[in-house]
């Protein structure tokens, strides 16, 4: 993975705390609606194709999770692309 | 004609068509045609008749009910006030309050504030009003349709009464044939609480066409909602979350011919992309206040604008639902669809700058900045620190406001923080403590959980600020006001 996904989420969220191991990205409410979107647009950026509106948003309630995403879709499991059910 | 007459005569010439379609997050549907709308409407509005004249509160969610409760108050002549479910029971109190309802038609989901409850389907008779006027006593000739609030810089909401006369100016602007096609029986997405202006687009050119107004619970609802969707009314930011998925495109939701995009600003990318995916989609750029119906004006954006133009226009002024000018740099609206100054609020301070009238013509000085070019309008930002988050109109000093009013802060200031395209991903706070008091703990975190859990006490959870830094000072401007320029989230 070339990308620095604690960084990323540091800098969609506009909050430290985003990038901290262990941290619950929705129930903090870091990761909101408007952080959602940008966290995707940036992936894309990155050459990450996702369907957020599919994606089961447990996966994406930690940094650890969203670099778990990640690794899925960049070793090309079907289930990377956002969980099409 | 008036609203009310193009709803009745539609919702007649159609009884068994659905009016309104709630998908459900468990994917189920409630739906309501126009035969039973009509009916139960009526049956309310004989009730509300009977009880009084003042405004009604209406639950703001997308139901049934509500769609019910809306038309029976229009059908009543009273004034529906719906109240946001994202907003705290404090701020649900001081909307009662100024709007003078006496009447609630919500369940009881929504908190009591004060007022006696009716569900539209309770037989029980209601206690009349204890101070009975009528209608054209309370509100004049115009009449008033419905009030919401917006957010005011003095850190209280800020009522917007609209009267009959202009919902009837932008229910007949929005059925123009430049925004939607003009298909019979369409069903159209909705996106916006009944709080918020953007629905009034959806809700009135839905009601009033004849057509099926759709509305999704939550966003597992959203795409079996859109895939059924001939026309939909959204945010610029709903548009580019649904593009990002590379599924959103004409080949799967071939139905979607028209997206009708107002609350905040459409970047040309964002455009782009839409008519990429859709290349015969009727994209709808549409601009104005709440104080002039959520819409004055639009414009159906081109490939060719969104590939050439750095930022998009927001109206064709050949078919503006008011006189729309430039004064001083700012956007100025008259007419018919513009409203007739705030509710009063003795604490707010002077609500009067911006409205004003001109013989029997309403005017309003939105603070909006813009220009027109080759007869086309082009929002140029605000004069004022009012920005546009997540869609929801905020007053930054409204946030200030509350913020201020929490034991252990003395001093704050409330910023945007946007990224490289100027768009908002967050509000950031910075506290100076009241060295005075020990209510807030020195723990920076511990400190902005207390802010936060006090603010949600107050104000809804999207205008909380997301992050609360705690500097030693606030920088100042040689007048010595705060800086906010200077302060960097």
């Amino acid at each position: 993975m070339t990308i620095d996904i604690r960084s990323l989420l540091r800098e969609v969220c506009g909050d430290e705390r985003a990038g901290e191991p262990g941290v619950d990205l929705i129930d903090s409410g870091l990761l909101d609606s408007m952080a959602f979107i940008e966290l995707f647009t940036r992936l894309e950026e990155e050459g990450y194709e996702l369907s957020p509106t599919r994606i089961d948003r447990s996966r994406l309630r930690t940094a650890e999770g969203i670099e778990a995403l990640l690794r899925e879709y960049g070793s090309g499991s079907p289930s990377g692309t956002g969980g099409e059910e | 004609m008036k609203t009310l007459d193009r709803i009745l005569s539609a919702a007649e010439a159609h009884p068994d068509r659905t009016a309104f379609r709630l998908h459900r997050s468990d994917g189920g549907t409630a739906a309501l045609s126009y035969g039973r709308l009509l009916i139960r409407a009526k049956n309310l509005a004989a009730r509300l008749r009977e009880q009084g004249t003042g405004p009604v509160l209406t639950d703001a969610r997308q139901t049934p009910d509500s769609v019910i409760s809306i038309l029976a108050c229009l059908l009543s002549e009273r004034p529906y006030v719906p109240l946001p479910p994202n907003a705290p029971p404090a701020r649900l109190r001081t909307m009662a309050r100024l709007s003078g309802a006496t009447l609630m038609t919500a369940p009881d989901s929504v908190p009591d504030v004060g007022v006696p409850r009716a569900v539209p389907d309770e037989a029980a008779s209601i206690p009349p009003e204890a101070c009975r006027q009528t209608a054209e006593e309370r509100y004049g000739a115009d009449g008033c349709a419905y009030i919401l609030f917006t957010s005011g810089s003095t850190g209280r909401p800020k009522g917007v009464p609209v009267s009959r006369r202009s919902l009837d100016s932008f229910s007949g602007w929005i059925a123009s044939p430049e925004l939607f096609p003009g298909k019979d029986g369409m069903t159209v997405l909705n996106q916006a609480l009944f709080s918020f202006d953007l629905s009034t687009a959806d809700l009135y050119f839905s009601l009033c066409g004849g057509h099926t107004l759709a509305a999704f619970e939550g966003p597992e609802a959203l795409l079996p909602a859109l895939s059924e969707a001939d026309a939909a009314v959204m945010t610029p930011a709903l548009l580019r979350l649904l593009l990002l998925d590379r599924t959103f495109d004409a080949a799967r939701y071939p139905r979607l011919s028209c997206v009708y995009l107002c609350g905040e600003t459409l970047s040309p990318g964002t455009a782009r992309r839409a008519l990429t995916a859709f290349p015969k989609l009727r994209l709808i750029n549409a601009y104005g206040p709440t104080e002039a119906c959520s819409a004055v004006c639009a414009v159906r954006i081109t490939p060719d604008m969104a590939e050439t133009l750095p930022s998009l226009p927001v109206g064709d002024l050949s078919h503006a639902a008011a006189d729309i000018r430039i004064e001083n740099g700012e956007i100025v609206l008259r007419g018919d669809s513009v409203f007739g100054g705030y509710l009063p609020d003795p604490e707010a301070g002077d609500l009067t700058r911006s409205v004003f009238r001109e013989g029997s013509v309403n005017g309003y000085r939105t603070g909006d900045l813009g220009e027109i070019r080759d007869g086309l309008l082009r929002f140029g930002g605000r004069r004022d620190s009012q920005i546009k988050y997540k869609g929801y109109r905020i007053e930054t000093g409204d946030v200030e406001e509350n913020l201020a009013s929490v034991p252990g802060v003395l001093d704050c200031a409330v910023v945007p923080k946007r990224n490289d395209a100027g768009e908002i991903l967050a509000l950031c706070a910075f506290v100076i403590r009241d060295p005075a008091s020990d209510t807030l703990p020195d723990e920076p975190g511990a400190a902005e959980r207390i802010l936060k859990e006090a603010l949600a006490a107050r104000i809804p959870a999207y205008m909380i600020p997301k992050t609360i830094r705690f500097p030693d000072r606030l920088p100042v401007t040689e007048n010595g006001k705060t800086d906010r320029g200077a302060l960097i989230p």
